[in-house]
């Protein structure tokens, strides 16, 4: 062992020690961003909004093509055959009773998805999580007798909608647990849950999780994928504005 | 003169049916002008509570944001306010510079009782608000907040009526800041204006600006600055000077006139007054009809007469005028009759007002004005509806005339 | 002075056609007293009112003061009437809300005449016809007989060549009625007027110095007569 190397074993043992952990913030944030990254996908599911006036159940289906290209049509009563359309960063909306297309711009698209806690800038939002926050290691924790991560995202600039998110995941499969989304000043806004998980395409990933206003007790909005199916061939006239009013 | 004279005599002659007629006239010019100096009253006070609590005279946005005025963009927002301010005080004009941003108060069940929330528009004010706005008089409970305080806001007091609230009690405010994150705070009413705007009574939430733009992150810009010009001046003449000295400054601004942005009321407004038109129209349909059926009945009992006077060679023009004139005498009747009635109507309108306390409180009728409504004085209604009424009566008998005066003199002579 | 040549004067209801006037001719010179007489329905009233300029005939030429009537058009008529010709009618029509005085001048004041002469003339006419402090009186105010003078006064005032009465005592008792005849008959004697009247009256056609019979539209007589 020559001098040299000793030098760099010592400096690797002396980094593993400082920083603890094997693994950083940022291969846990990209890991988990990887495993909700499919090259197309096709699911249906329903979305529960509770409220003060009560209970609301809206059903979808959705497919998706890459990172940016999503399409998800509502097949409840109340609002079938009303589409959403994101198609890079554009993102239209469709309503069938007023045969009306509608491009979403700017400031509309902080507007709530059907009265939910989701609002249409969630749809659109970067698939890679590290672009908009840095992410720190806050620590583990057991969340239903899992082992997770704590991971602390800080927005990088105004426009990110949580200023401070905290994340639980899953230490074995990579999944988000439980987030908590906070203002700049610590306060906390939602808190998002994950209520079952499944296995696709060999990833876990949430089936069913709920998101609860920290601020309007007693409201919440649970999201629910009942079938997915992974990498299977969709057609790109199926996300174009024409294929829209059907 | 000749004319006018067999004018008089021939009224003289029925004076019931005459009378009759020109009541019926007289009523509906009184009607007309009552309801006008209604809504004229309304109009002025309402424009003065417009301009005193909601829009002021001017307001400078960014293009943008007038755009996008629905979402209220923060966005959108003036970036440099400071020297568009300076310009517009040097052209000796009062202007401050505000923030309208959209939020939620979330009120909590151990102040409220119940756990709600409620989407408002909250307004940024600075403390040099008063040189352009007017709410110092109008605080009804508490204290304004001070300049640079947190957590402090005002309500209108019909909103604290509606949510519960008092001064002291504490809620959250929700909001979104400029670049779209979101952010939440604590606040406490430590103040209610009552104001003599009933939608700002029922919608106003105001704070401090330097408290916003911490909150909101925004960084010293503003959505909007809001300018005061005096009475004597014309708001449109204002607004073009404005324009000019701020394009050069900053392109990206516009100059609105308070008329831009009280659109809701102007359409109600336009509405109403179309409602008085439509009075005025259907009084004057009456007026025409009663006219025209006194002088078709006037025409047939004095066809041997007008036979007569035409056989005599009396020329057409002349008959016309003598009775164009005979019923425009009608009309003239009754206006007089009308503007008297008018007059007191407006009277009473003006110095008393109808009491609509009762339901104002809960219904926008699109008028500022608080609980009574109060007329004002219009010369050129009154001058309209008399014109109108004399000469419409005129016009009404045209018919009439034209049909005595087509049948041949014989046949009119025959029947004598 | 009235020339009528071969003047007709058809009335078309529908399908029945009358020949109210069926070409008629006469000669009527200045100064006349004359009376058109005839039953009732043998166009008397039509042949005044053609030559009233009241209205138009079917064939032939109307001549007055040497005009040709016919091609005249209705405004000229009136300015013609107005001018030259005076109007008595069976049931006086005068203007009820109008004094006596104002029914009389009133003709003048068709005539533009300046307000001093207007009174002058007026009250003056008046006497004449005999209603002198009478000026004030609305018709309803004076006997039938008065308000026969009031219409004699009004056809005389603006001082017509001719002046054309349609039964002008039908609606007068018979004593009344020759009152007004005999005044009449002054007048056209005083002021040289031509009077031509109709009746059906036999005491009536007493007074006239030429009569002319009417039957079925047709003159059928044509007599001069003393008085
Ligand atoms: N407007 C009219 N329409 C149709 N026919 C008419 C009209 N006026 C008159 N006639 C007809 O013309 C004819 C002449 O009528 P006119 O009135 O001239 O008679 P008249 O001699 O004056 O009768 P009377 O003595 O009854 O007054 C009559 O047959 C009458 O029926
Ligand atoms: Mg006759």
């Amino acid at each position: 062992m020559s001098r040299k190397t000793l030098f760099i074993i010592t400096l690797l043992l002396f980094f593993s020690c400082a920083s603890l952990w094997a693994i950083t913030a940022e291969e846990i944030i990209a890991a988990v961003d990887a495993n909700t990254s499919f090259a197309s996908s096709h699911s249906s599911g329903a979305i529960i909004t509770v409220d003060r006036f009560g209970e609301k159940k809206s059903t979808f289906e959705a497919w998706s093509k890459g990172d940016n290209t999503s399409l998800i049509e509502f097949t409840s009563l109340a609002e079938r055959g009303q589409k959403i359309l994101r198609t890079g960063s554009s993102l239209y909306l469709y309503y069938p009773e007023a045969d009306q297309l509608i491009r979403l711009q700017g400031a509309a698209l902080r507007q709530s998805v059907l009265g939910s806690d989701l609002s249409y800038e969630d749809m659109t939002r970067e698939s890679s999580t590290l672009a908009s926050y840095d992410a720190t290691l806050e620590g583990e924790d057991v969340i239903d007798g899992i082992q997770c991560w704590i991971v602390k995202l800080v927005a990088k600039s105004r426009s990110s909608a949580y200023p401070i998110q905290t994340l639980w995941v899953d230490q074995e499969r990579f999944v988000v647990r439980k987030g908590l989304y906070a203002t700049a000043a610590g306060r906390a806004l939602k808190e998002m849950e994950v209520i079952a998980l499944m296995e696709v395409g060999g990833v876990a990933m949430a089936k069913e999780s709920r998101i609860a206003d920290l601020l309007k007790r007693g409201s919440s909005t649970t999201m629910r994928i009942e079938s997915i199916e992974i990498d299977i061939p969709l057609p790109d006239a199926l996300f174009s504005l024409e294929n829209l009013s059907w | 003169m000749f004319l006018l004279r067999l004018a008089v005599k021939n009224l003289s002659r029925y004076t019931r049916r005459t009378i009759i007629t020109a009541v019926a006239i007289a009523m509906g010019i009184a009607m007309y002008l009552a309801v006008d100096s209604m809504l004229l009253g309304a109009a002025e006070e309402s424009e003065r509570n417009l301009k005193w609590y909601e829009t002021a005279s001017l307001r400078v946005h960014t293009t943008a944001w007038w755009e996008d005025r629905l979402f209220l963009p923060l966005d959108e927002a003036i970036e440099e306010p400071q020297p568009i301010l300076e310009t517009i005080h040097a052209l000796g004009y009062g202007a401050v510079s505000r923030t309208r941003f959209s939020a939620e108060l979330i009120l909590g069940w151990e102040e409220f009782g119940e756990d709600g929330y409620l989407p408002v528009e909250i307004t940024a004010i600075g403390e040099d608000d008063g040189t352009v706005y007017r709410y110092g008089a109008t605080l009804a409970e508490g204290r304004f907040f001070n300049a640079g305080e947190m957590d402090g806001i005002v309500l209108g007091s019909w909103l604290a009526e509606d949510i519960g609230a008092t001064v002291g009690s504490s809620l959250i405010v929700s909001t979104r800041g400029k670049g779209g994150f979101f952010e939440a705070f604590d606040a406490q009413v430590v103040g209610l204006v009552n104001c003599p705007n009933p939608n700002v009574n029922r919608t106003l939430v105001m704070m401090d600006i330097q408290a916003a733009d911490q909150y909101l992150g925004m960084k010293g810009a503003v959505t909007n600055i809001d300018i005061l010009v005096p009475d004597r001046e014309e708001v449109q003449s204002v607004q073009r000077t404005l324009s000019q000295a701020l394009s050069s400054l900053d392109s990206s601004v516009i100059v609105l006139t308070w008329k831009d942005l009280a659109q809701d009321y102007l359409a109600i407004v336009s509405s109403k007054q179309g409602g008085s038109s439509l009075i005025l129209f259907l009084i004057f349909i009456i007026a025409a009809v009663g006219i025209s059926n006194t002088m078709l009945m006037a025409m047939y009992e004095r066809g041997g007469e007008i036979a007569m006077m035409r056989a005599m060679g009396m020329e057409e023009r002349r008959l016309w005028v003598s009775f164009l004139l005979e019923a425009a005498l009608i009309g003239l009747l009754g206006s007089a009759i009308g503007m008297v009635l008018g007059a007191l109507a407006t009277l009473y309108m003006v110095e008393v007002g109808i009491d609509l306390s009762f339901m104002l409180r809960d219904l926008d009728m699109g008028f500022r004005i608080p609980s009574v409504m109060r007329g004002a004085w219009s010369l050129s209604s009154f001058i309209v509806a008399a014109v109108g009424g004399t000469v419409l009566s005129g016009m009404a008998a045209v018919i009439p005339v034209r049909r005595a005066l087509k049948s041949p003199i014989t046949t009119a002579l025959v029947r004598l | 002075m009235v020339r009528l040549e071969d003047v007709s004067r058809i009335y078309q209801n529908g399908q029945s056609v009358v020949k109210a006037l069926d070409r008629v001719s006469l000669s009527v010179s200045g100064g006349e007293f004359l009376s058109i007489a005839g039953p009732s329905g043998s166009g008397k009233t039509t042949m005044l009112n053609l030559i009233g300029c009241l209205d138009t005939f079917d064939e032939g030429e109307l001549y007055i003061n040497e005009r040709p009537i016919g091609g005249m058009t209705n405004k000229e008529r009136t300015a013609f009437r107005r001018r030259h010709l005076g109007f008595i009618f069976q049931s006086y029509n005068l203007i009820p809300v109008l004094t006596a005085y104002e029914n009389v001048s009133f003709v003048l004041e068709l005539l533009d005449m300046e307000e001093k002469r207007i009174k002058e003339t007026t009250l003056h006419m008046l006497s004449e016809v005999g209603l002198a402090g009478l000026e004030g009186r609305r018709p309803a105010e004076l006997s039938g007989g008065q308000q026969q003078r009031v219409a004699i006064a009004r056809a005389l005032v603006k001082e017509p060549s001719i002046v054309l009465a349609d039964e002008p005592t039908a609606n007068l008792d018979s004593k009344t009625g020759e009152e007004i005849l005999t005044l009449m008959k002054t007048m056209n004697e005083r002021r040289g007027t031509t009077f031509i009247f109709s009746t059906h009256d036999a005491m009536v056609m007493e007074y006239a110095r030429r009569l002319v019979l009417l039957h079925d539209g047709r003159v059928v007589s044509d007599e001069q007569r003393g008085s």
